[in-house]
């Protein structure tokens, strides 16, 4: 697959990893979490390119932007 | 009409605002943060700008810290109760709006120790002096309004948060009267918690407020339910902002606070004080030269709104008469019975003069004129303070 996707805590930290992403120029869209995978319920994610993976994680890491969780698929 | 009556709440506002808000109800005006589709998408994009604004304007870079409230009130309400429980000491200084002392007042009724630090008019010193006197090993929460909405002067806070920071308590900023006018770095500053109304200096639409937490001390929610995240779990987030910030947002008004924020930021640095000043300096200036008008003038550092009264003029007819005239300010206590009786005028109340960014100096000169006509026909006689 050639997407991944970045989980976050909620659409206010999806939003601040697509700002930060986009600053970066990184591709990214945000779009809500398939409920199969919503085990907490309600959520957004970032879907990026499956090659900025590491790129986009040390960014969310530098910015203390915590990523829930990593999906390779839904 | 005339409006100087920019603390109640800015008017006229801005023309980009009213554009934002129309444009938001009319074409994005969905729920944010609660569903996927594109308009929903947009108002959240919306929202987010807003917070990014907000946050930068007091110098965060982290947007998450700035909660969305209906006016500064509302975020004093929800630090205040958030923050301090039952035994816990909270120091405020003696000229707080009713949004503070009101919420302090029903603190000390549930349990709670509520001390007024005493505002000298005429020296920082022995007002911050005051602060760090009444702070205890008990006190959670220290509060001072950053500008007196009944005087105009200036409170010291960053002496005071210095002094806070030393004692390892809490510091927050009421910026009702002062977040657009005057600047603010949460961080420089040392503010741990920033309440600030949107409709007023930052001009953006009534039923907008913010809640700014620069610290990693978080408050119990006082509100809770619905914030599109973690919904499978009956417990509030534990992260900001939706620990604080439950229910659909006001989201045309938030969109019109982000353009108040624009334009706001689009003046120079200091160029609103510095407006707002100048035509306060002329207005105090010719109303000292009217007989039996008395100024309340303070030593300490000032903003453009000012307070007086006419001798032997009820403050509330001289506002009829001023309306009359066809000039707005507001008279009375205006929330704040701790600044009158700091100041001396709980019995009378006085007049408030508030100008903003879009006030003349033509306008400032009718104001004193039209003051001037109301003093010689009551028979207000010269008299020195």
């Amino acid at each position: 697959m050639e997407y991944i996707f970045l989980r976050f805590s909620s659409v206010t930290y999806a939003h601040m990893a697509q700002t930060l992403l986009e600053r970066h120029g990184l591709w990214s869209y945000m779009m809500r979490i398939p409920k199969k995978a919503a085990d907490e319920g309600c959520g957004y994610v970032v879907k990026i390119r499956r090659r900025d993976r590491e790129a986009a994680l040390d960014l969310m890491y530098s910015a203390r932007i915590r990523v829930k969780q990593v999906h390779d698929s839904f | 009409m005339i409006y100087f009556d920019n603390a109640a709440t800015t008017f006229p506002k801005p023309a980009q605002v009213v554009r934002r808000v129309t444009q938001t109800l009319e074409n994005y005006s969905a729920n944010p943060g609660r569903s996927g589709h594109r308009l929903a998408m947009e108002a959240s994009e919306a929202v987010f700008d807003c917070r990014s604004r907000a946050a930068a304007m007091f110098g965060l870079d982290d947007p998450s810290r700035v909660i969305f409230t209906s006016n500064a009130t509302q975020a004093l309400n929800l630090a205040i109760r958030g923050y301090a429980g039952a035994g816990d000491r909270i120091v405020t200084s003696s000229m707080e709006h009713n949004s503070v002392a009101r919420p302090c007042f029903e603190h000390s009724k549930r349990g709670g120790f509520w001390d007024t630090a005493e505002v000298c008019i005429d020296s920082d010193d022995r007002t911050v002096a005051a602060f760090e006197r009444l702070i205890r090993d008990d006190t959670r929460l220290v509060i001072a309004t950053h500008v007196s909405n009944v005087f105009g002067n200036v409170l010291p806070v960053e002496r005071i948060a210095a002094v806070c920071r030393k004692k390892g308590v809490l510091f927050m900023l009421d910026a009702s009267q002062s977040a657009g006018s005057i600047d603010i770095d949460m961080k420089k500053n040392g503010i741990d918690i920033l309440c600030a109304p949107g409709h007023k200096g930052l001009y953006g639409p009534q039923g907008t407020g913010l809640l700014i937490i620069n610290t990693e001390k978080l408050p119990r929610p006082i509100i809770s339910g619905g914030t599109g995240s973690g919904s499978a779990d009956l417990a509030q987030p534990d992260f900001l902002p939706d620990r604080l910030e439950s229910g659909t947002l006001n989201v045309a008004g938030i969109a019109g606070l982000a353009a108040g924020i624009g334009f706001i930021s689009g003046f120079g640095n200091g160029e609103v004080m510095r407006h707002e000043l100048a035509l306060s300096y002329e207005m105090k200036r010719a109303l000292s030269d009217i007989a039996g008008v008395r100024l309340y003038d303070v030593k300490t550092a000032v903003t453009g709104l000012f307070s007086f009264n006419i001798e032997g003029v009820d403050c509330e007819r001289t506002a009829q008469e001023l309306n009359a005239a066809g000039v707005a300010v507001r008279a009375g206590l205006h929330c704040s019975p701790l600044a009158h009786r700091t100041m001396g005028t709980l019995k009378t109340g006085t007049v408030r003069v508030s100008p903003g960014v879009f006030n003349t100096m033509q306008e400032a000169e009718r104001l004193c004129t039209a003051v001037k006509r109301i003093a010689e026909n009551t028979g207000g006689r010269p008299r020195v303070y």
